[in-house]
């Protein structure tokens, strides 16, 4: 893996920048104490072009947040394993935004990505949408490593903070009965406060939305919505695995 | 426009972030501080600063401001050696990260021998990652605190250009101007240095290398500092050249130094609403809409 990042950089990085990361790394690797590590985990961020993309292993990353990887590579490469666990997590509590949304993105390349479960799990409750979405979005992470009670509250939160659903990898193999609870639930909260439901609400259901209460969710709130949410219900009805009422039927002309 | 560089954001309200968005403060950089009361326990500084480089910049962005901080072991706290060299340790975690303008602020309170040695150990710090300063000068035997902070900076090879020497007065201005030190003004509601005696200074000194600022906190100070007394000088007749530099641009060529505090940062910056804000759905503004908290063509005469 190590390799493989530090190729990726290698096309993108100015020769000088190159040889920054080089040198620092050299220093993580060799000196004692962690002074010399949390210095360069932060420092990437002045370097020139930190924000330039980089696509690795299917995703958009930048150069900064590739930096940072190697240099966490670099650190677990020469480090016992409890004290590499005990540093990055020492990390996780001080890192600033970018540096959260990097460290959530590379718990999976480390070779105990079990062991920040409870950072992660943090990065989920914030209200920091970037840092959320950081775990949720694109990330095998959660559904690797959440239980059930933690992928339904990555859910619930995704919706709290209108963020979509589509881009959480494996959303639908993870569908639950308890999630359906909640989801209806909320769903039922923000009527009775005459609010609208986030947009991903009908997708959630995937192909349960012949649940009861989700049919009458849908009976109520027709008349309050656009053509186009109108669109999604629709949607959902017709993905339902179970039977739905005639009466739904000819108000969503399934 | 203005920038309000030395401010304790974490001790304002949501009222005060509006108003001074409103009032036109576009900037604001946040110095590490005591909270009033001293800390007995390390990671009660590192929660502090995490919240300084985090989660304060994001709440002051929902209002339009633009927030940068300073990091490092106050002059209260100093006092206490063993916190003292357990912040020492933590330092490095956060004194690099983005936003952070520079280290401060250190100094002195009561001028004792472990204020120095940590302030002198921090210069030293500055001076091996190349950072700007900033620099509280006490309030007690106040000109010879600040002639020596200013000694023992130029003793530990500082250059007075990164320098920011701030709560200045009549009585210390001159010399800090005279030795190439960036002079910060705190204007205090009540005491100490007041919008009227400001204007005085800057019609005696001049403009250069002088910056106002509020230093509001949890005590009985205003957030408004830096829009009121340059209205005020307005009114005095000082140019809208003098203004802006003792109000905006000799914060930003001082602090500008750190690579880290940039124009293009307001003035690219989208107006924040609820798509592209950091914090939406359950986040501070609860669903309400920014739309009529930001600063609108009627507000500008807020100040008059
Ligand atoms: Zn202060």
């Amino acid at each position: 893996m190590i390799d493989k990042v530090f190729e990726v950089l290698e096309k993108t990085l100015s020769t000088p920048a190159k040889e920054w990361l080089v040198d620092q790394t050299n220093s993580i690797a060799n000196l004692r104490g962690t002074k010399a590590l949390f210095l360069a985990f932060s420092l990437v961020s002045r370097q020139p072009n930190a924000n330039q993309e980089i696509e690795f292993d299917g995703s958009i990353w930048n150069q900064e947040a590739l930096s940072r990887l190697y240099i966490l590579l670099k650190f677990q490469e020469s480090h016992l394993a409890d004290e590499v666990i005990r540093t990055i997590s020492l990390m996780a509590d001080t890192s600033d935004i970018n540096e959260e949304i990097c460290l959530n993105k590379s718990y999976q390349y480390l070779t105990t990505p079990e062991a920040y479960l409870a950072k992660v799990r943090e990065s989920c409750r914030t209200n920091v949408v970037p840092i959320f979405e950081s775990v949720a979005h694109g990330n095998p992470y959660p559904v690797r490593y959440f239980d059930e009670e933690g992928w339904n509250q990555l859910i619930l939160k995704a919706l709290f903070v209108d963020s979509t659903l589509r881009p959480i990898l494996s959303y639908k193999d993870r569908f639950n009965a308890d999630l359906q609870i909640m989801l209806i639930h909320f769903a039922e909260e923000r009527m009775a406060a005459d609010r609208p439901l986030p947009a991903d609400w009908w997708y959630a259901q995937v192909d349960k939305a012949g649940h009861p209460d989700v049919q009458k969710i849908a009976l109520n709130i027709h008349d309050r919505l656009s053509e186009s949410e109108k669109a999604d219900v629709r949607q959902a009805l017709l993905a339902a695995g179970s039977p739905i009422s005639e009466e739904l039927k000819q108000l969503y002309t399934v | 426009m203005y920038i309000d560089p030395h401010i304790h954001c974490v001790s304002r309200t949501t009222d005060d972030y509006i108003n001074m968005a409103r009032a036109g403060i576009c900037a604001v950089i946040e110095p590490a501080f005591w909270l009033g009361q001293p800390r007995t326990t390390s990671g009660s500084f590192v929660d502090y600063f995490s919240m300084i480089v985090g989660w304060e910049r994001f709440r002051a962005s929902m209002y339009g401001i633009s927030h940068y901080c300073t990091i490092g072991l106050n002059s209260k706290e100093a006092n206490n050696e063993k916190l003292g060299e357990e912040v020492m340790e933590i330092l490095p975690r956060f004194i690099c990260k983005e936003k952070v303008v520079a280290i401060g602020e250190i100094g002195y309170d009561e001028q004792t021998k472990l204020e120095d040695r940590f302030y002198r150990e921090q210069l030293e710090l500055a001076k091996e990652l190349d950072m700007v300063v900033l620099v509280h000068t006490p309030h007690r035997d106040k000109k010879r605190g600040t002639y020596k902070s200013m000694d023992v900076a130029i003793e530990h090879g500082l250059p007075p250009d990164k320098v920011i020497i701030d709560h200045n007065n009549e009585e210390t201005c001159k010399e800090v101007l005279d030795r190439g030190f960036w002079a910060g003004f705190t204007i205090y509601p009540r005491t100490k240095m007041d919008s009227r005696r400001m204007v005085e200074i800057v019609k005696q000194y001049g403009p250069e290398r002088i910056i106002v600022d509020s230093s509001a906190d949890w005590g009985y100070s205003d957030p408004l500092a830096v829009p009121r007394t340059a209205e005020l000088m307005r009114k005095h007749g000082i140019s809208e050249e003098v203004i802006k530099m003792v109000t905006y641009q000799n914060a930003l060529d001082a602090y500008g130094q750190s690579g880290q505090f940039k124009e293009s940062d307001w003035l690219n910056a989208e107006k924040p609403n609820q798509k592209n804000s950091f914090f939406k759905g359950n986040g501070i503004l609860r669903g309400s809409q920014l739309e009529h908290l930001l600063p609108s063509a009627e507000d500008d005469t807020i100040y008059h």
